[in-house]
């Protein structure tokens, strides 16, 4: 049997198997295939489409930061010892530790707003992509940058022609990593504050209405799958040469 | 191959200047270990080579070969004495030299063309003319049709090509070659061997040779310096008088045989104080 | 080696050498991190953030009254069993996903999809199933957790070289011994490495749990803080949860270091 052949079986195993748990164990307790289906036309005709967009903006514009922070802020701690001793000892304290304890905390600060789910999107995914970076610079074969020193390379042209490349499976591995916290830290934040989605969910999952619950769980899920196939996808498209890394593979921070 | 070189010839005739002289005095290296215990790599090493020489520096691993060629090259300080190329004393890589690795070390990132243009690259040179020094170079290597093709899709002797054409391409007086055929199969070896016997003896380089194969050092060089055991010291300087163009029978000759056995007398001994 | 004597090496260039410098780095950037802190948290119209001077012996109080201390062993008795469980289940489940090509070809993406997948969003709705105390906890560790350990797990067994594996039969193993003299060896460095990202995910699991699920142990003395305003007692929280979340990987890396002393590291500033 070809892998596809192995998928449609097992896969649709699992689908009917879904359904006739959820039928059997009734709507209260699971929500079957077909349940759920109808639950993702309900959200969309109640107009939820709109909460949906508002969570996607602060994700994106939370993400969107941490790209811009972590990748320099990561070239610097993998490229330099003053980089490494100020600021990286920090970043991986921070990594090794919850940062959901700091949620009580960040209300008293950002307060219960855009501004407070923006930040903890940013938080979640900026110490996957600083410290990817990091490795990616750090882990660049020595013998790269003795071949370019040895035609005369300067410290700026083997930053350009020899680091950023040597790292990029890294950062985009980083980046992968870093959207699914982004996704991660938005359903935390807003489960906290229960606004937009959290609340919403809070809202169904309260009701035992978990068709709707499904639905919108599955399209979160899909929403982190999609954005790590994009980022992928840009990065073959970017460097043809690369290999796609795996988060587990090579990298001990996570 | 031959073929290939007709331009070569043509580019050796209009010339470079050959000022390439490489003079070194007394120098000696050691390496600080984890442990913070020195190692004794090199002791008092001293030879020069003229321009246009091509000399081969063989020795036991481990012996400080190759860090010897780094300290020529000035990718490696050293901790006692000086090296002179063209009189000048090297204080970091110059452009007048350009470096052949053993593990080749192309760039996955750059196609094959664009690998060839590193070095004219970090010159500042334009595009164009970096362009045509490359399609030059590759079609002499015989590679012209892999020009966008990824390190990654060549072979060990292709990418091995690529790295002399690389070094080629700055157009340098002196050509470093660290064990450049070292890690490739028997066959693409002598392949190699007898290219570059031909590609240098076109362009009138003056090369220094790290090598651990005897017969490769015999066939190419005009000279062999044999190392001792680290601390590495150089134990005779011998002078292969074998006429060029030498071809594959040269190896059959009884001069060729000879020269070989007596560097295997000299490394033989190192082996047994090992 | 000879005997010849050797000439004395010269004396290294730099001053100081680079562990030290980058102790002094360190050392300078934390004095100067606390010093921001303070300055800032003892401004005029600041106040939700308490200074480092309020923080510390309120963290020493903290600790010697039995409070958090005491917290923390609550957070960590339903984390220990959760953590067992994942790893019992994760390592038992990477075995069998690694030894068969179905099982990874059909098994292998939805175990990544789960892996990826915000487990918070269990939260709303899993009281029905096991309550919201202890095994709501424990089954929220588990589901934190047991992915990470899966999937190095089958890596690891995954990364084994076919070469040694050759090697074994050309020895004539019985595929017990292969099993536990080759595969079992080989895979540990993935296996462990799983192990400590569990531990690191089933802290935060636990946290979650303690904060969202229903507030009590860990997650208490932050939220009574946050809601009272006791932003020092808050800080102090935050400061502790860390320090315990930092030891906790501090304990399980020195295990790993000890059990397999043959790995070198990768991790850099170690």
């Amino acid at each position: 049997m070809s892998r596809t052949q192995q998928r449609i079986v097992v896969w649709g195993g699992l689908l009917v198997a879904w359904q006739i748990f959820g039928m059997i164990a009734g709507p209260f307790y699971f929500a079957s295939v077909t349940e759920t289906g109808s639950g993702l036309v309900q959200f969309i005709s109640n107009g939820h489409l709109t909460q949906l967009a508002e969570s996607l903006r602060q994700l994106l514009v939370g993400y969107g930061l941490s790209v811009l922070v972590g990748v320099p802020a990561g070239i610097i701690i993998g490229a330099s010892l003053i980089g490494e001793a100020t600021l990286g000892v920090y970043v991986r304290a921070l990594f090794v530790t919850s940062l959901e304890a700091m949620l009580p905390f960040f209300i008293l600060l950002f307060g219960a707003g855009l501004q407070l789910r923006v930040v903890v999107v940013f938080l979640f995914s900026v110490l996957y992509i600083t410290i990817n970076t990091a490795a990616g610079v750090r882990n660049i074969d020595a013998r790269y940058i003795e071949t370019a020193r040895s035609f005369g390379a300067s410290r700026l042209q083997l930053a350009r022609h020899v680091i950023v490349h040597g790292a990029l499976p890294y950062i985009a591995a980083g980046l992968r990593l870093g959207w699914g916290f982004a996704v991660k830290g938005m359903v935390i934040a807003e489960l906290w504050v229960t606004t937009g989605l959290g609340g919403l969910l809070r809202d169904l999952g309260g009701t035992r209405q978990l068709d709707q619950y499904f639905a919108i769980t599955l399209l979160i899920v899909a929403v982190g799958a999609i954005g790590s196939w994009a980022i992928e996808r840009v990065q073959l498209l970017v460097a043809p040469w690369s290999e796609v890394q795996r988060g587990v593979r090579g990298f001990k921070g996570e | 191959m031959t073929a290939d070189l007709q331009h070569v010839r043509r580019a050796a005739a209009t010339g470079n200047e050959m000022s390439g002289r490489i003079e070194v005095h007394g120098v000696s290296k050691w390496f600080a270990t984890k442990g913070g215990e020195h190692v004794h790599a090199l002791d008092s090493i001293g030879f020069t080579v003229e321009p246009g020489e091509f000399v081969s520096i063989i020795g036991p691993s481990g012996c400080g070969k190759s860090t010897l060629l780094r300290i020529v090259h000035g990718l490696v300080g050293a901790e006692a004495g000086e090296v002179l190329v063209g009189g000048k004393p090297v204080t970091g890589p110059s452009p007048s030299g350009a470096m052949v690795f053993q593990s080749v070390n192309l760039y996955p990132w750059r196609t094959t063309r664009r690998n060839v243009e590193f070095g004219l690259e970090m010159r500042g040179v334009g595009r164009d003319e970096r362009r045509a020094t490359a399609d030059r170079l590759l079609e002499m290597i015989g590679l012209q049709s892999f020009a966008d093709a990824y390190p990654s899709q060549l072979s060990g002797g292709m990418q091995q090509r690529v790295g002399l054409a690389r070094a080629l391409a700055v157009d340098p007086t002196l050509l470093y070659m660290d064990e450049p055929f070292g890690a490739l199969d028997a066959q693409t070896k002598v392949v190699l061997q007898g290219e570059l016997a031909l590609i240098v003896e076109q362009f009138k380089k003056t090369v220094l040779f790290v090598t651990h194969d005897m017969e490769e050092a015999v066939f190419l060089s005009d000279r062999v310096l044999v190392m001792s055991n680290r601390p590495g010291q150089i134990l005779e300087d011998i002078t292969v008088d074998l006429p060029r163009p030498r071809a594959d029978d040269v190896r059959r000759s009884p001069e060729f045989v000879r020269l070989k056995d007596h560097v295997w007398e000299l490394l033989r001994g190192e082996q047994h104080a090992e | 080696m000879s005997t010849i004597p050797v000439p004395a090496p010269p004396r290294p260039k730099t001053l100081l050498s680079r562990r030290v410098r980058f102790g002094l780095l360190r050392v300078g950037s934390l004095v100067a991190f606390l010093g921001l802190w303070q300055w800032y948290a003892t401004q005029p119209d600041q106040y939700a953030v308490a200074s480092p001077t309020e923080v510390g012996p309120d963290l020493w109080n903290g600790i010697t009254d039995g409070t958090l201390p005491n917290a923390m062993l609550g957070t960590m008795s339903f984390m220990v069993v959760g953590l067992l469980i994942a790893a019992v289940l994760g390592i038992g489940l990477g075995l069998l996903v690694a030894a068969s090509d179905v099982a990874d070809n059909t098994l292998t993406p939805l175990i990544n999809s789960a892996y990826a997948a915000p487990i918070t969003l269990l939260i709303p709705i899993i009281g029905v199933y096991t309550g919201i105390d202890f095994w709501g906890k424990v089954f929220l560790v588990v589901a934190f957790s047991v992915f990470v350990i899966l999937v190095n797990t089958e890596s690891g067994i995954r990364s084994v070289p076919a070469e040694m594996i050759e090697t074994a039969a050309a020895f004539c193993l019985t595929r017990r011994q292969l099993v536990r003299h080759v595969v079992v060896p080989a895979a540990m460095p993935y296996l462990l490495t799983g192990l400590r990202l569990g531990v690191g995910r089933a802290f935060r699991g636990a946290i979650v749990a303690d904060l969202l699920l229903a507030v009590d142990n860990l997650g208490e003395v932050l939220v009574t803080a946050g809601s009272t305003f006791n932003v020092t007692r808050l800080l102090t929280g935050v400061l502790f949860t860390t320090l315990v979340g930092y030891l906790l990987m501090s304990i399980v890396e020195a295990a790993e270091q000890r059990i397999l002393p043959w790995r070198t590291r990768a991790d850099f500033g170690s």
